[in-house]
């Protein structure tokens, strides 16, 4: 006959797994830290218009010309020691790019035209302008009416450089979108801003990329909030562990605590060890885990309460033993009903979702592991350090039950 | 309690989820876009366009009357005939059968009358749909966008108040400081899950989800506005409200501008005098001239309260000027005993009063404000609590953060997930798994009621936050089942079984969620916003599941399995049923 399944068996086995997986974790994380993405460190962010170039300006002569925007037309001044001179491009007058280019082109700048049909009264006042005219070309580009560009192209232009953040700003249109990539240690701004700019410019044509503003942002999360999260873990941990000593026993509470603690850090660990990225949708999915796993865990413990009262002849361990097996469909089925909910978001999924999902599935797992090996063990260990007191607990027993 | 009392309270629940849901599905379903776009401007917005509507349809209807008096009542202008109604039955005069354009008009005192009752009729449209905007299931930034907004320190106003300009490691604490108070000012809005960094060496990047509201930036922000003294013109002041106080349609453009008479001089400037109305949007009071001079600056406020006089209990602004302030105030005030002065922040004067002698450093504003109206001066007086004072430099909408399809995909793989649930436990339970699968819709339905109600904000790891707290939900059916199946295999009777079943269940379904709620509810009260939105999330979800779980369920079970019958339902396809 095939022998029962023993779970307090296999509990040396399933401590030191979990002992070599945390400190493998733990190695990563003195070696190479979190890769934490922008929600918690600082990275850096442009925001870039993608319009077609309408004609671009170089000036070899002796005045100092600028180009500007004012009241949304293009603006030549001129300068030199006679004095100055402003000419207003207004769209009204000169409503396609080629019309404005030819009338710039009167006044001794050399214009390339590259697209002469595109609306004037879309210029896109974008870095550079105002600028001064000189012998590296000035680009004058302006957005089209039609929506030629996606956000999703844009996040696929931007796949090779990983963990960047692409939101889009003012109508689609517009194509406009507000970027957001993770620095590098020692990356200065301009390297970040070359390599998006790079990516971007592979995708869309260099001369269609106008960089409105780029900056270097803050992380999202402050170190305050954070710790403030923490110390909401810390506290809640405490008071359910003096939940579970009131409904149950010191050595439950302890036991389910530390099985919960495993799940975080085995968590952690994997997050770790796979470098996946830790961003905000990471609290989420640890904090879920602590409230789940400690779920299974209870239904567990109380199924070995109950058994203690019943079965008094057998011994702790055995009655450990048996409570783990009887709950066992029942653990295998909740957590793959669980399961059921979230593997098709880390299959499917993308971004921030995806590793929301597939933190949750390892966790899952980890919660479902440690609630059958892992929390029965330390609750036999915890039970021979804290033996039952035989008389109290008949007398528990005759008011609990309902 | 029994069967019928118990079906009653389900039923019950129901409805109420019904009434809790109603304002999100009709914001979303029965709200059009166009009113939509109006309710996200700002209140000003609104009372501009109400008001250029109102101008417009006078003109309409003065026409219409001179081509012909009895046509009658256009379509669109039929709401007006219950202002007339009510213009009527306040006069004691009877209503006719059949309104046409003249009767409709002569209902109306005046030509400002008739103005008024147009725009209320418009400001009220989009005031009613801009406070339903506020009371729906909002989604967060990742799945719909919302507004970003940049803002600026202002280092000439702190080098002027402090005396020189922070740079470095200092402006970046100041910075930091701001980002500190903005949060949580945000975070008392409720579970908005801004998106707050800083941006550079001096800007802030705030991105809250929603349609782009300025006034929800002020209210934020508080206050930025500029704030100055002026002293009134009253003579131009009393002709300028005679002549426009009784006819507003001439005062204002159909872009609700104030069209400034030519008599004004270059030196003097025409406002309005607002004040807030029971909608909270500004109401004209009256229109004053004031001189364009600033007489006083607002940086020299030093403290601001609001108090209220022993006398007569009124509400009284207290403020407290610097010394430099002080001198200059007590010199305008001597040669000024007698004339007006305004208060006047950006652009709109907020109170008026009178220089009864002169005033040094001390300043009490009284008025005819409510408490709230003098509440808000104060807060608008005290120029700001924030280290270094913000300047908005961009404020614009942005995208969801996750792309379109990116959601779609995700929100697919949810339903995905959640079907897979269900035939996973009709699969497995047979008929008993149709009751847990309604137990779980039915939990789905109370988690989005709630949610709806307390105005949550929708973000994708919240939707996952609730797909997860169902597969919980079912968990709790599970527990039972499998006890149930115990029960029968130790030879109970069907009803025995149901009984013990949801009995034994009862305790170890408490235990394992009340730990569960604990961790929610602190991390609810301690978390930063991403934190508490879930937390609250899986906190209503569990109350909601107790519920369906130990309540609804059994319940469907007592309908199924009768104490009397031996029949049971079963609890899988094999003919063991319980």
């Amino acid at each position: 006959m095939k022998k029962p399944f023993d779970s307090l068996r296999y509990r040396y086995i399933a401590i030191i797994a979990s002992s070599v997986f945390i400190a493998a974790g733990a190695v990563m994380f003195f070696a190479k830290g979190f890769a934490t993405g922008i929600d918690f460190g600082s990275g850096y962010s442009e925001e870039v218009r993608i319009a077609p170039l309408g004609f671009s300006c170089t000036y070899a002569g002796d005045k100092t010309m600028t180009l500007s925007v004012e009241d949304g037309a293009l603006t030549l001044t001129m300068r030199d020691e006679t004095g100055v001179e402003e000419v207003m491009f207004n769209p009204a007058d000169y409503p396609l790019s080629g019309d404005v280019a030819e009338a710039i082109g009167m006044y001794g700048v050399n214009v390339s035209v590259k697209d002469p049909l595109l609306p004037s009264a879309n210029l896109i006042a974008g870095f550079g302008l105002p600028g001064r005219l000189s012998s590296s070309p000035l680009r004058i580009n302006f957005a089209t009416d039609t929506v030629d560009i996606t956000i999703e192209d844009v996040r696929n232009a931007l796949l090779s450089i990983g963990g960047a953040s692409v939101q889009t700003v003012g109508k689609s249109s517009d194509a406009g979108f507000q970027i957001r990539v993770n620095a590098e240690d020692g990356e200065t701004q301009a390297d970040v801003e070359a390599r998006v700019n790079g990516a971007l410019g592979d995708a869309f044509g260099a001369e269609n990329i106008v960089v409105m503003r780029s900056d270097f942002v803050g992380p999202k999360f402050s170190a305050s909030l954070f710790r403030s999260s923490v110390i909401g873990v810390l506290l809640a941990l405490a008071l359910i562990l003096i939940y579970v000593a009131f409904r149950f026993r010191f050595a439950y509470a302890v036991s389910s605590i530390l099985a919960l603690v495993h799940d975080v850090l085995a968590m952690l660990s994997f997050i770790l060890i796979f470098r996946l990225e830790v961003s905000s949708t990471t609290i989420a999915a640890v904090l879920t885990i602590i409230g789940y796993s400690l779920n299974n865990t209870i239904v567990i413990f109380d199924r070995v309460r109950e058994n203690i009262r019943t079965e008094k002849t057998l011994s702790v361990e055995d009655i450990i033993s048996m409570s783990v097996r009887q709950s066992m469909t029942r653990t295998v089925i909740t957590s793959l009903t669980t399961l059921f909910a979230i593997v098709p978001l880390a299959f499917l999924g993308s971004g921030d979702i995806q590793l929301f999902a597939i933190n949750l599935t390892w966790g899952l797992i980890a919660g479902a592991y440690s609630s059958v090996f892992l929390a029965p063990a330390f609750l036999s260990f915890f039970h021979r350090l804290m033996p039952i007191n035989v008389e109290k607990e008949k007398k528990e027993e005759e008011y609990s039950l309902v | 309690m029994s069967k019928v009392g118990r079906s009653l309270f389900v039923v019950l629940v129901i409805v109420v989820g019904a009434l809790l849901l109603y304002p999100t599905i009709r914001w979303y379903c029965f709200v059009s876009q166009s009113i939509k776009d109006l309710a996200a401007g700002s209140n000003e917005n609104i009372r501009d366009w109400a008001r250029g509507q109102a101008s417009r349809e006078t003109l309409v209807l003065r026409e219409m009357l001179q081509t012909d008096r009895n046509q009658s009542v256009p379509e669109d202008l039929r709401y007006l005939t219950g202002f007339a109604e009510d213009a009527r039955k306040d006069k004691g005069m009877d209503s006719p059968e059949s309104w046409d354009v003249y009767s409709l008009l002569s209902s109306f005192a005046s030509e400002d009358e008739l103005f008024m009752a147009i725009e209320s009729y418009y400001r009220d449209e989009i005031m009613d749909a801009k406070r339903l905007s506020g009371n729906v299931l909002q989604l967060g930034l990742d799945l719909r966008g919302g507004m970003s907004v940049v803002l600026e320190a202002d280092l000439d106003s702190f080098e002027s108040q402090h005396g020189y300009r922070p740079s470095g490691d200092e402006l970046s604490s100041l910075i930091a400081d701001d980002i500190e108070i903005l949060t949580s000012r945000i975070d008392q809005f409720g579970v908005t899950e801004p998106d707050i960094r800083q941006q550079g060496a001096d800007q802030i990047l705030i991105e809250v989800p929603g349609e782009v509201d300025p006034e929800r930036v002020d209210s934020f922000l508080m206050s930025r506005g500029s704030l100055a003294f002026h002293l009134v013109d009253s003579e131009l002041t009393a002709r300028v409200n005679r002549d426009y106080m009784g006819n507003r349609a001439a005062a204002f453009r159909p872009d609700g501008s104030i069209i400034v008479p030519d008599y004004i001089p270059a030196d003097r400037e025409l406002l309005g005098y607002y004040t807030e109305d029971e909608y909270g949007i500004d109401v004209l009071r009256e229109f004053v001239v004031i001189d364009s001079e600033v007489a006083l600056d607002g940086t020299h406020l030093e403290s601001v309260r609001m108090e209220r006089n022993p006398q007569n209990n009124q509400p009284v602004v207290n403020f407290r000027l610097d010394s430099e302030g002080g001198e200059l105030f007590h010199a305008l005030t001597s040669r000024h005993v007698g004339e007006q002065l305004s208060v006047v922040m950006d652009g709109k004067v907020k109170s008026v009063a009178v220089i009864n002698s002169a005033i040094s450093q001390d300043v009490q504003l009284t008025g005819s404000f409510t408490e709230e109206e003098a509440r808000s001066l104060a807060v608008a007086l005290r120029t700001s609590s924030l280290p270094i004072d913000l300047s908005v430099v961009s404020q614009q909408g942005v995208g969801a953060s996750l792309g379109t399809d990116a959601v779609s995909i995700a929100l697919k793989a949810i339903l995905f997930g959640l079907l897979l649930i269900v035939c996973f436990m009709i699969i497995y339970y047979g008929p008993a798994g149709f009751i847990a699968d309604f137990a779980l819709l039915m939990n789905f339905y109370m988690m989005i009621a709630v949610l709806s109600a307390l105005h949550f904000t929708l973000t994708l790891s919240s939707v996952a936050g609730l797909v997860l707290t169902l597969g919980m939900a079912i968990d709790a059916n599970v527990i039972i089942y499998e006890r149930m199946k115990e029960e029968l295999r130790a030879g109970k009777s069907p009803y025995d079984t149901v009984r013990l079943g949801f009995g034994r269940a009862f305790w170890t379904i408490m235990d394992s969620n009340v730990t569960t709620i604990i961790a929610a509810v602190v991390l609810s009260v301690l978390g930063s916003s991403t934190v508490k939105g879930f937390a609250n999330t899986l906190a209503v979800g569990i109350v909601c599941s107790l519920f369906t779980s130990l309540f609804v369920s059994h319940l469907l079970f007592d309908f199924f399995v009768k104490e009397e019958s031996f029949k049971g339902v079963s609890l899988s396809w094999r003919r063991s049923g319980v």
